[in-house]
């Protein structure tokens, strides 16, 4: 019997401990800070909790609002984290995600709220900014003209291309070659590193490569699907004769050994293990990887240096006609509830006009001013506290600045120039160039589908996306041949819904012109 | 004959059964500890097995997490006829199949093998030292396994390293189609030949000693003895593991899969359940992704029944 007993005691015990962690997440939800579920703004890792974090305590200062933040867990498959946050009954007050793919189904959904009405009176300065950047408003309202988040933009369209062609400087001094320009040139280097170091040119599977040189034979994908708008007509690049060029140099390189035969599988490790063995020459990366090499070539006192070459221009001297860019605005904003009302709503917006005043864009770039920053010379200056600090100055960072990656409000290239190192900083640079045309050319991030359109789209683009990438690999490597397969491609292609495809991107695409 | 009457009556007329409730009363008042025992396990079936067959619904449905299962719309068959008329659908079944099959021909006589060669080892510290080194593999967490896998044959991995010796020109072994099955089937059976092993070593261990001993007096030799002694003492073993193992045919380890495979191995490597993963979790496509695994289920419950009768009928020992 009294084994019974204590089996019931543990039993009990055990629904009380589930019953009572359920109240308490209640409990949370129903006091008065506001709660904020956020995929973005994760505090630093070197501190426990954002209750440690000098950005977010100080951001409650600042704001006078008191916020309860929540991320999904480390590592969690962030779209899966969402889903499962919207079956719950009692929605966060203020969700921060990538809302833009799905606004009006999100809004629909009764995810997030229409702030049409109430946006130019409690949040004038976000009001303010979108009237002042009409093609930042444009993204940031649906179809019907539906505001439904805020966003993240950029100062200058350089912050948004953050991906390209990176070299290794010392080989190319060491051979006498200066930095390569075009096509021509760029098999030339390619081929003496080859030569020389037996060393050849890579590229990861992320999608940050759906570019690379395509741009220079006036092509706009690389080996996985892509659309771009040519004079208002939305055209799928991988069906244009310029791509078939392109897959034609690549080919060529591949046969000749130029490219690392193990692209199809590598991930960003599998590269830097090449990359620190010197197999690989040239590579497409971001401007952290730059870094990464070249401070891991550092710690093991090699001379390796990596920095960005411009994306290569056209045979005609023309600059290319595509390189990889984001828009200067961002799939993901803070959206709030449906359900918030009364005073929190009014704090709800406070808090999220914040990053758009003055004050505000400081505090989001920099963090609390007098501690991680001090004006100098009427620019914002990190102090020794974060340029000195023990944990390294890139770590330190984290630990005050919320526009780092993705943020709110306006991300200033100084804080860029701060915080990246001079390599890192110029390849941005360095791959905007004069670029300016090619970024008109990409298919605009901010279009949105209708409900029936995304779940049409979806059907047809997972398996098109699988086609387009074995077909792409198998074009590299051979097995399947330009000359002979390239129709029955594009006939698989059709074959799997293709021209819906492209038709229902082209509504997508005149209607958000139309906003 | 009033007794005769009564006593016919006792024999035509019996008891009223207890009722329901009462055998059950009983019964539990006699098993108590018993039910406490099970207790624990009726809970978890009924927590993780049981209850989420509710979401099954979702099949039917066109589901969104926001509006449940309770609020979505209905839409009948179309998410299983929208696999049946997906390009990928048969490649996906061939390759799931394909690849089960292979694991299964090669992979479950390796540990009947190893558990065979090393019954016969007679050197105790070998033997323990064979034992150990074969089943440490095992232990060894499988995305670290699967990352050696990659750095072994990439093109200037080992195995390249070793083949460029025979003449078999150097390439990324895991990127050619012709190889990802040999990879995946002999990494399997490098990870868990030794621990599948243990099982029938158990079962060696269990037979009797005497049958050796008239076999020797026989005269077999010890191939014999081993093919007319111990194999039919390891078939009850062999039998049920074969079941168990039929039943799982078509769920082919999901996660060895996603960290082996690449775009250009997809023609030979997706199967069914890394689709499912890049549909449902990927698109949050969860309607279609569990039809998917609904139909994948109803052929592993058919193949497992088929292969319990079979092995019914040929050999008497079946599993239910």
């Amino acid at each position: 019997m009294k084994l019974w007993k204590k089996a019931g005691l543990v039993l009990g015990a055990l629904a009380l401990a589930t019953g009572l962690s359920a109240c308490n997440s209640k409990s949370s939800a129903a006091n008065k800070d506001l709660t904020v579920w956020s995929v973005f703004a994760a505090p630093s890792t070197t501190v426990k909790s954002w209750h440690q974090s000098p950005f977010h305590t100080g951001l409650a200062k600042a704001t006078g609002v008191n916020v309860n933040w929540k991320w999904p867990a480390e590592g969690a498959d962030q779209g899966q984290a969402f889903n499962l946050m919207t079956t719950q009954k009692q929605l966060p007050d203020i969700i921060w995600y990538q809302l833009m793919d799905k606004s009006e189904q999100y809004m629909k959904q009764g995810i997030i709220r229409d702030m049409t009405k109430e946006l130019p009176k409690k949040a004038p300065h976000y009001w303010k900014f979108l009237q002042d950047h009409p093609e930042y408003a444009k993204a940031m309202r649906t179809d019907d003209g539906k505001y439904y988040m805020f966003g993240f933009f950029r100062e200058k369209p350089e912050q948004a291309t953050w991906a390209g062609p990176s070299i290794r400087k010392d080989w190319l001094d060491a051979q006498h070659l200066s930095m390569p320009t075009n096509i021509a040139e760029w098999t030339h280097v390619m081929e003496v590193f080859n030569k020389v170091y037996g060393a050849k040119m890579a590229y990861t599977g992320d999608w940050f490569n759906t570019i690379m040189f395509a741009g220079a034979f006036g092509a706009h994908a690389a080996f996985a699907p892509n659309y771009y708008v040519d004079n208002g007509k939305v055209k799928f690049a991988l069906t244009q004769p310029e791509w078939k060029n392109y897959m034609a140099w690549m080919h060529s390189l591949y046969t000749k050994g130029l490219i690392d035969p193990d692209v199809a599988t590598l991930d960003a490790q599998g590269m830097q293990n090449k990359v620190a063995k010197n197999k690989v020459g040239i590579v497409f990366g971001s401007t952290s990887t730059i870094d990464t090499y070249n401070t891991a070539a550092q710690q093991a006192k090699s001379k390796a240096h990596w920095v960005a070459a411009p994306y290569p221009n056209q045979a005609d001297g023309k600059a290319p006609s595509a390189i990889f860019s984001e828009a200067m605005y961002v799939n993901g904003g803070a959206g709030i509830s449906p359900d918030v009302s009364g005073k929190k709503l009014d704090e709800a917006y406070k808090w999220l006009d914040f990053p758009f005043t003055k004050k505000g864009n400081e505090y989001w770039n920099y963090g609390p001013e007098g501690t991680s920053w001090t004006m100098k010379n009427g620019v914002p200056t990190f102090t020794d506290k974060v340029t000195k600090s023990k944990l390294g100055m890139a770590t330190a960072i984290t630990l005050y600045s919320g526009n780092l990656g993705y943020g709110l409000g306006v991300q200033d290239l100084n804080l860029n120039k701060q915080r990246q190192s001079p390599d890192a900083f110029n390849a941005s640079k360095t791959w905007y160039a004069n670029n300016s045309e090619a970024q008109k050319e990409a298919y605009p991030t901010g279009v949105s589908m209708t409900d029936a359109e995304s779940k049409e789209a979806a059907t047809i683009s997972n398996t098109l996306n699988t086609y387009v990438q074995e077909h792409c690999l198998k074009f590299l490597n051979g097995k399947l041949s330009l000359d002979k397969d390239y129709d029955s491609f594009v006939a698989g292609m059709k074959k799997q819904g293709l021209d819906r495809l492209t038709k229902i991107k082209q509504d997508a695409y005149d209607r958000y012109e139309k906003r | 004959m009033a007794d005769n009457a009564i006593a016919g009556n006792r024999i035509a007329i019996p008891r009223p059964k207890p009722s329901l409730g009462d055998r059950l009363k009983k019964d539990f008042k006699e098993n108590k500890w018993k039910y406490v025992m099970a207790l624990p396990i009726i809970i978890y079936f009924a927590v993780f097995a049981y209850k989420p067959m509710y979401g099954l619904l979702m099949v039917f449905q066109d589901y969104s997490p926001r509006l449940g299962i309770s609020g979505s719309p209905w839409v009948g068959f179309q998410n299983f006829v929208r696999f049946f008329n997906d390009p990928n659908a048969w490649r996906i079944v061939r390759n799931t199949f394909n690849i089960s099959i292979w694991s299964m021909v090669v992979g479950f006589p390796a540990p009947i093998i190893l558990a065979l060669l090393i019954n016969e080892i007679h050197n105790k510290f070998f033997k323990r030292v064979v034992q150990t080194v074969s089943y440490m593999p095992y232990f060894v967490s499988l995305v670290v396994m699967c990352s050696l896998v990659k750095f072994f044959t990439q093109s200037d991995g080992l195995i390249p390293d070793i083949l460029t010796h025979i003449g078999i020109a150097r390439t990324n072994l895991l990127a050619s189609p012709g190889a990802f099955v040999p990879i995946y089937v002999l990494s399997g059976i490098w990870q868990s030949v030794g621990w599948d092993s243990i099982i029938y070593l158990a079962a060696l261990s269990g037979i009797n000693s005497e049958l050796y001993e008239s076999a020797r007096i026989d005269g077999a030799s010890r191939l014999q003895q081993m093919w007319h002694v111990t194999l039919p003492g390891l078939r009850p073993t062999i039998i049920i593991l074969l079941i168990l193992r039929m039943g799982s045919l078509l769920s082919v380890g999901f996660e060895k899969i996603l960290l082996l495979y690449s775009a250009s191995t997809y023609s030979v490597a997706d199967v069914i359940s890394t689709y499912v993963y890049r549909m449902g979790i990927l698109n949050a496509d969860y309607s279609y992704s569990a039809a998917i695994g609904l139909l994948n289920t109803l052929v592993n419950v058919t193949l497992l029944l088929i292969t319990n009768k079979i092995a019914e009928k040929t050999s008497g020992s079946g599993l239910f």
